[in-house]
């Protein structure tokens, strides 16, 4: 009886990563950098795919799922691994064929490492 | 309300949402006039009638059509999915994507002797 | 205008149709109760025990896709390939012997996750391609997920890395080719054996009523499938390499086929 409540808080926690991804997509929509945009894409992937592969790893290892959890705990991983390292790559190509302007900028250290080198 | 209703009606809903992305990609492929979106157009509208054909083999509570790990070949046969659909649907992506990677080469060689992919821009210069 | 009006009410029209006949009628539609009797037919003589009457696989999916149905896969392979000998004739290059700078323009992050998961991704693949006749998977499939490997390091080190460690569309052409080779090879031995010793069938994969002729069903105790798993195998290279020939082509410097466009005006 005990687990039912747990797999019912989690799958609310699902519920709430739902709303991320929408917040994601709303801030897609209206930002208007591409920089900002690159923000909110990785708000949704992180918020919205990482945490409920998570939660979804931790039900299915609840209901003896062994196989499903271990598979979406790694799932969850390859995906912490890789969408901060995609938004990075783009985010510095970008950068460095001076397409979209950096606009909110507070400091710049690609530039201060290019003039000291 | 009953749980069996209840899922039958959310298939018919994916199902009829899938008729109308194929609608929208027709339409796609006929009006946009660039060329990228075009082919954007024509991998969707690839994969939703991909997709129609694998729902067409699709039943309720049915499990995929594997052996492994089964010892009685009676359960499997009266849950298992059509697998002639799935077989046929890898044959149609494996021709979709040659397709597609041909037209993506042709599109690259317009954009290199035209500097743009716009139609409306190359039937101008044509003229 | 009127045009588009006709055309989008002839597309809402035929969607409509479409969704309404393919949902109503009990045999096409996702509401269906029964599989069909082809479908049970195929799985029924996926793995019988009379080795005569079955595939000797696991995978009914891949069973029909290189047993059942042989031919229509290896003329969908053809087509593949064609498709791949057109990009190649298309975007033809005489000398690929360029050298340019190696130096990644990317920081050491993008460079040290790639290197984590390009092991990861081959393992993945040969997995796919290996138990393509216990699990879900295949040649097609695994080829295509290895194909990848070589657009990651293309796009994080460069075209130049990429042509150092000896891979160019030429190589690669040539490895696709052999796969190719490899599959017709595998269709026309049992034709060979019915040429010198017994009766046998062209892509025939376990013995008939009449054929003693067969592929080895067990591999070193895994279910090989006979013939099956030799064709996912060779379509495994076949498609990948096919795959990295039309990426390697892609990804060659623009300014080549500048000059090489400008060339040929100047011919004219």
């Amino acid at each position: 009886m005990n687990s039912e409540y747990v797999v019912f808080i989690l799958s609310l926690l699902v519920i709430l990563t739902a709303i991320i991804n929408l917040i994601g997509v709303l801030g897609f929509y209206r930002f208007k950098n591409f920089y900002l945009r690159l923000h909110a894409a990785t708000v949704s992937t992180i918020g919205g795919a990482f945490y409920p592969l998570l939660v979804l790893s931790i039900i299915a290892f609840i209901e003896k799922e062994h196989y499903i959890g271990v598979s979406l705990l790694l799932s969850a991983f390859l995906i912490l691994l890789l969408s901060p390292t995609g938004t990075h790559a783009l985010a510095r190509a970008t950068y460095r064929k001076r397409i979209a302007i950096p606009e909110p900028l507070i400091g710049d250290k690609i530039k201060e490492e290019e003039a000291s080198s | 309300m009953n749980n069996e209703l209840l899922d039958n009606v959310l298939l018919t809903y994916v199902f009829y949402v899938l008729v109308a992305t194929i609608g929208i990609s027709l339409y796609g492929v006929i009006f946009k006039p660039h060329l990228t979106k075009k082919i954007i157009s024509i991998t969707i509208f690839s994969d939703s009638i991909n997709l129609l054909a694998i729902f067409i083999g699709y039943k309720l509570y049915s499990i995929p059509p594997e052996l492994k790990g089964m010892s009685n070949i009676n359960e499997v046969l009266n849950r298992t999915v059509d697998p002639l659909p799935q077989a046929l649907v890898l044959t149609a992506i494996v021709i979709g994507l040659a397709v597609t990677l041909f037209l993506i080469f042709i599109s690259l060689q317009l954009f290199r002797l035209h500097g743009t992919l716009d139609l409306r821009k190359i039937k101008e210069l044509r003229e | 205008m009127n045009k588009k009006l006709i055309v989008i009410t002839s597309i809402v029209v035929f969607s409509f149709i479409l969704a309404v006949y393919t949902n109503l009628t009990e045999s096409l539609g996702p509401l269906g109760l029964d599989t069909r009797f082809l479908g049970k037919l195929y799985v029924y003589f996926t793995n019988h025990e009379d080795l005569r009457l079955s595939t000797a696989s696991l995978e009914p999916v891949t069973a029909i896709v290189w047993d059942f149905r042989g031919l229509d896969t290896l003329y969908e392979t053809t087509v593949f390939a064609m498709a791949i000998i057109a990009i190649y004739s298309l975007f033809r290059i005489d000398s690929l012997e360029e050298k340019g700078s190696l130096n990644s323009s990317f920081t050491i992050i993008p460079r040290l996750v790639t290197k984590i998961l390009l092991p990861i991704n081959i393992a993945i693949a040969s997995t796919i391609a290996f138990h393509g006749s216990i699990s879900p998977g295949g040649g097609f499939q695994a080829g295509s997920i290895l194909a990848v490997v070589g657009v990651l390091f293309v796009v994080i080190f460069s075209y130049y890395a990429l042509n150092a460690k000896s891979i160019n569309p030429h190589r690669t052409l040539l490895f696709m080719s052999l796969g190719l080779i490899a599959i017709v090879v595998v269709t026309l031995i049992p034709l060979a054996f019915d040429v010198f010793f017994d009766n046998a069938y062209l892509i025939q994969n376990q013995p008939k009523l009449d054929s003693a002729f067969g592929y080895p069903k067990r591999v070193g105790g895994l279910v090989f499938g006979g013939s099956i798993g030799l064709f996912n195998i060779f379509e495994f290279i076949a498609v990948s390499f096919g795959f990295l020939t039309a990426f390697a082509l892609l990804s060659i410097p623009e300014h080549v086929f500048k000059e090489k466009l400008r060339g040929e005006e100047s011919l004219e």
